[in-house]
C-alpha cells in the first residue's frame, strides 16, 4: 500500500479472476464506463443541446446533439432512414441500418452534416476525417417501437409488460472507435481528461443515442396525432436504455488489449480490496446495503429471458441472494471486517452470486473507489526485454501459464474450434476445426496453444541463453514471449483459458466487456451473441445534474409507467 | 489516402500475417509502419516493401568474441532480432546488405520509444541516422546498404501519440497491403455465413 492510499487486503488472485466461467458471470459496477463518464457529466452539470432537429413526420431525415465535457464540445451526428424488413440484420454483414451515428469532435457545420449523411448510413463502406470520434448504427426494436409510437398518439404510455420486457426502442449493432474506417486515433483525445478513460468516447455516442430514439418515438408519435400525443412520462424515459447486439468481435478485443484487460481487472480489484478492508460497517452503510439488497432483489425478479442456461443462473442467483440476506444478520454485519468476511462466505454461491456481491459492495463505498476510475485508461502495450534467461522465461511460463502447459493439444477436443474473421465485411465468427475450411486463416486467439509451443521449444534451448538468441533461432515464438513477459508484469491480462477448446463459451468474454462497459441484463440468443440493455434507468439529458444522477446500478423499472 | 494510425497498424500487422510472417514480427511490423507515418515518413510505402522484398533473411550469427551479425539482411524478419541483441547487450550490431533500410528506423523508433534509448544507424556510405522515441534526425537511405547499430540511453520523454499532419498512403500501395491483409480473412460460405456468428441473418422483432 502507497502513502496516502486507503488500506487493502490482497487482491483476488489472477487464477481465480481470469477464469473464463467468472468472467462470464460478471456484472455492472460504479466503476464501469458509463458510469464513470455519468458522474463526469454530472459533475460538470453538463448540458445536451438540440441544434439541428431535421426529422419528418415519418420519423427520418437527420439530426444533432451537442454537449460540452472537459471544454471540449461533442456532437452525435444522427441520420435516419427507411429500412425494408428483408435488410434488418443485427449482424455485422449488415448493410443497411434503421438509423445511423458519428460522435463529431466540435460541432459540426453544414459542409461537415453534408459529408456525413454521404458516408455515416453507409458505415464500413463509408470513410471518415479526423473529426470523426465514433461511429455506429442502430435497428428499431420494431414491433416495440411502433407500439410506444401508438400508445404515445393515442394519449398513452408504453405497456409496463412490454417495456420491462424490452427495455429500449433502438439497439446499436456496432459502436466502433479508436481510428477505424479513418476516423480519429484515440491518440488525438487521449489527453483530454474526460476521454482519458476507456470507452468514454463510445459510451457518450450511446447516451446521445439513447436521447435521440426518445425523441425521435416523441417526433413520429406527435405527426400521427398532435391532438391525443402525450409524451413519454419520466420513468418510461429512464426505463427506456438502448439495446445492443453484441456478437464476437469483443472477444478477440479482450485477447488484443491484455494491457488493457489487466488496468480494467486491477482497478476492480483494487477497489473490492479496498472495501474489504473497511473494519466497521456504518449505519449508513448498513441501511445503505439494506435498500440496494431490496433493489437487486426486484432486478432479479425483472431479469427473464428465454435463454435456459442464464435463466438457470438468475434463478439460482435469487434463490442465493435469500441466503445473503440470510447471513448478513445483525451480528455478522456488526463484527470486524464484515465485507472481507462476506467475500470469503460467497465461496459457499455460485459465481454469479459472488460477483454480484462484489458490484455490490463497491456500489456501497463510492468515497473509498471512485478515484480509481482515473486509472482505466492504461493500454501501454507490452515491451520485451530481450536479455531475459531462458531459465527466467521458462520460470514466468511456469508460474503464470501452467494452465496452458497443462493442456493436451493431441486431443481434439482442446483444438475443436478456430476463430476467423470472414472476408465478408470482416464478421468475426468461430469454426469447428476438423469440419470446416478456414482453419488455416485463424485468427491468432490460440494463445495456449501458442505458449505451449513455446515452452516445448523453451525446454530444448540452454538456460543461460538470452531471449535475443532463443528468438533469433525461433522467431515463431515472439509474440508469445512478448505475451509471457508483460502476464508476469501484469497478471489480470490473460484469459486463463483454452479459447480453442470444444467448451469454451465465447459469450463468457461478451458479458465481461459488456459488463466492464455497464450493461446489465444480459441476454443471450446463443452461445456466440447476446443482447443487453446499456444505460436502462439512467439519467436522461435532463436529469444529469440531479444528485442522484449516479444512482441507477441494477435498474429496477416501476409497474405503471 | 487519408489514414489513421491504427488503419495503418492494422492493415500493415494483417498484411503480413498474409505474406506468413510470423504473429510477432507481423505485430513489430505493424507498429514500425506507424511509427513511421507518425513522424512524417512514408510508413506504408517501406512496410510494403519489406513485406515484397525477395530477400530470404536468417542468417544472423553470434560469434564466439560476441559480435552479432545478420548477412543479407532482411528486416522484416531480421530486424527485429538484431534490435534485440543491441537492447540486451548494449553492444553494436552489424547488418550487412539491407533491403529496406528506411524501415529499419521504423522498428528502431520502436524500440527507441519502449526502452527510452536513442539509436544510432550507421549506414555504409550514407551516413548517420539517429532515432529517438519522438522521430528521427537524418534521411532514410533508400538504397541497400550495411547498417552498424548502436545505441545509448536517452532521457524519458513524453511521445507525441498523435501524428502533426495527415497520414496518407499512395493508392496502390494501400491496395496491395489490403490484398495481402485480404489474405487472413475467410472465404465465404453458406455455412459459415449461417453459423459462424451464432445468429440469424434477419432481426425483425
Amino acid at each position: 500500500m502507497s502513502a496516502g492510499q486507503p488500506p487493502m487486503v490482497a487482491l483476488r488472485r489472477p487464477d481465480q479472476v481470469m477464469r473464463l466461467s467468472r468472467m462470464g458471470a460478471a456484472f455492472p459496477h460504479r466503476l464501469s464506463f458509463m458510469r464513470t463518464l455519468l458522474r463526469l457529466l454530472q459533475a460538470e452539470r453538463a448540458e445536451v443541446m438540440r441544434p439541428i432537429w431535421q426529422i419528418d413526420d415519418q420519423g427520418y431525415g437527420r439530426a444533432v446533439y451537442s454537449v460540452t465535457l472537459g471544454g471540449d464540445t461533442y456532437s452525435l451526428v444522427a441520420f435516419a432512414t427507411p429500412l425494408a424488413a428483408e435488410n434488418r440484420s443485427d449482424r455485422v454483414i449488415a448493410e443497411a441500418w434503421d438509423a445511423s451515428f458519428a460522435l463529431f469532435d466540435g460541432v459540426p457545420d453544414v459542409a461537415d452534416l453534408d459529408r456525413l449523411e454521404a458516408n455515416v448510413p453507409l458505415q464500413e463502406a463509408g470513410r471518415y476525417s479526423l473529426r470523426e470520434l465514433s461511429l455506429s448504427r442502430a435497428n428499431k426494436s420494431v414491433r416495440f417501437f411502433e407500439h410506444v409510437v401508438d400508445r404515445l398518439a393515442n394519449g398513452q404510455q408504453p405497456d409496463a409488460a412490454m417495456l420491462a420486457s424490452v427495455g429500449y426502442l433502438m439497439r446499436t449493432t456496432a459502436v466502433y472507435g479508436n481510428g477505424k474506417l479513418g476516423f480519429a486515433d484515440r491518440g488525438r483525445i487521449e489527453k483530454r481528461p474526460a476521454m482519458r478513460q476507456s470507452f468514454h468516447v463510445e459510451m457518450l455516442n450511446v447516451w446521445l443515442i439513447r436521447g435521440f430514439t426518445h425523441d425521435l418515438a416523441e417526433h413520429v408519435a406527435q405527426a400521427r396525432n398532435p391532438a391525443r400525443f402525450v409524451p413519454l412520462s419520466r420513468s418510461s424515459k429512464r426505463a427506456l436504455g438502448i439495446g445492443n447486439s453484441t456478437g464476437l468481435g469483443m472477444a478477440p478485443f479482450l485477447v488484443n488489449h491484455p494491457d488493457l484487460l489487466n488496468t480494467w481487472i486491477t482497478v476492480r480489484e483494487t477497489a473490492l480490496a479496498r472495501v474489504r478492508a473497511v473494519r466497521r460497517a456504518s449505519a449508513e452503510v448498513i441501511e445503505r446495503l439494506d435498500q440496494l439488497l431490496d433493489r437487486v432483489a426486484r432486478h432479479l425478479d425483472q431479469w427473464v429471458i428465454e435463454d435456459a442456461r442464464q435463466m438457470g443462473r438468475v434463478k439460482v442467483l435469487r434463490s442465493e441472494l435469500s441466503m445473503v440476506r440470510a447471513r448478513l444478520d445483525a451480528g455478522f454485519l456488526a463484527a470486524d471486517n464484515p465485507w472481507d468476511r462476506l467475500v470469503e462466505t460467497s465461496a459457499d454461491w455460485s459465481e454469479e452470486c459472488q460477483e454480484l456481491l462484489v458490484a455490490l459492495l463497491l456500489e456501497l463505498y463510492g468515497d473509498l473507489v471512485d478515484d480509481l476510475a482515473g486509472q482505466l485508461a492504461s493500454d501501454t502495450g507490452a515491451c520485451l526485454d530481450p536479455a531475459q534467461t531462458v531459465t527466467a522465461l521458462k520460470a514466468q511460463v511456469d508460474a503464470s501459464y501452467d494452465w496452458a502447459l497443462a493442456i493436451d493439444f493431441t486431443d481434439t477436443g482442446q483444438q475443436h474450434f478456430f476463430w476467423y474473421a470472414s472476408e465478408v465485411k470482416l464478421e468475426p465468427r468461430l469454426g469447428k476445426r476438423f469440419e470446416e475450411d478456414g482453419a488455416d486463416r485463424e485468427s491468432p486467439l490460440d494463445i495456449a496453444r501458442q505458449v505451449r509451443a513455446m515452452a516445448d521449444d523453451l525446454a530444448r534451448a540452454p538456460g543461460d541463453q538470452i531471449l535475443a538468441e532463443f528468438l533469433m533461432r525461433h522467431p515463431q515464438h515472439r509474440a508469445a514471449a512478448r505475451r509471457v513477459q508483460a502476464t508476469a508484469r501484469h497478471p489480470y491480462s490473460e484469459i486463463r483459458d483454452n479459447l480453442l477448446a470444444a467448451d469454451c463459451l465465447p459469450i463468457d468474454m461478451l458479458r465481461y466487456k459488456l459488463a466492464c462497459f455497464g450493461a446489465s441484463k444480459f441476454d443471450p440468443k446463443s452461445d456466440l451473441w447476446t443482447r443487453i440493455t446499456m444505460y436502462q434507468g439512467a439519467p436522461c439529458f435532463d436529469e444529469i445534474a440531479e444528485p442522484d444522477a449516479d444512482d441507477w446500478w441494477l435498474p429496477v423499472l416501476e409497474d405503471t409507467p | 489516402m487519408k489514414l489513421s494510425l491504427n488503419e495503418v497498424e492494422m492493415t500493415m500487422r494483417k498484411a503480413a500475417r498474409g505474406t506468413g510472417l510470423a504473429l510477432g514480427l507481423a505485430e513489430d511490423l505493424g507498429r514500425a509502419a506507424a511509427w513511421l507515418a507518425r513522424v512524417g515518413q512514408d510508413g506504408t510505402g517501406l512496410g510494403l516493401a519489406g513485406l515484397e522484398s525477395t530477400q530470404v533473411g536468417g542468417q544472423g550469427q553470434v560469434f564466439p568474441d560476441g559480435l552479432v551479425q545478420f548477412d543479407a539482411a532482411r528486416v522484416v524478419r531480421d530486424c527485429p532480432s538484431a534490435l534485440d541483441f543491441l537492447v540486451a547487450s548494449g553492444d553494436p550490431v552489424h547488418m550487412t546488405d539491407v533491403d529496406v533500410p528506411g524501415l529499419v528506423a521504423g522498428l528502431a523508433g520502436v524500440v527507441a520509444t519502449e526502452h527510452y534509448l536513442r539509436i544510432t544507424l550507421a549506414c555504409a556510405g550514407h551516413g548517420d541516422l539517429i532515432v529517438e522515441a519522438g522521430g528521427l534526425i537524418g534521411v532514410l537511405p533508400m538504397d541497400r546498404v550495411d547498417i552498424v547499430l548502436t545505441c545509448e540511453a536517452a532521457e524519458k520523454v513524453e511521445t507525441p501519440t498523435s501524428p502533426t499532419k495527415d497520414i496518407t498512403a499512395r493508392a496502390d500501395v494501400w491496395e496491395r497491403l489490403s490484398a495481402l491483409a485480404f489474405k487472413t480473412y475467410v472465404p465465404e460460405s453458406e455455412a459459415s455465413r449461417l453459423a459462424g456468428a451464432g445468429a440469424g441473418l434477419l432481426d425483425n422483432d
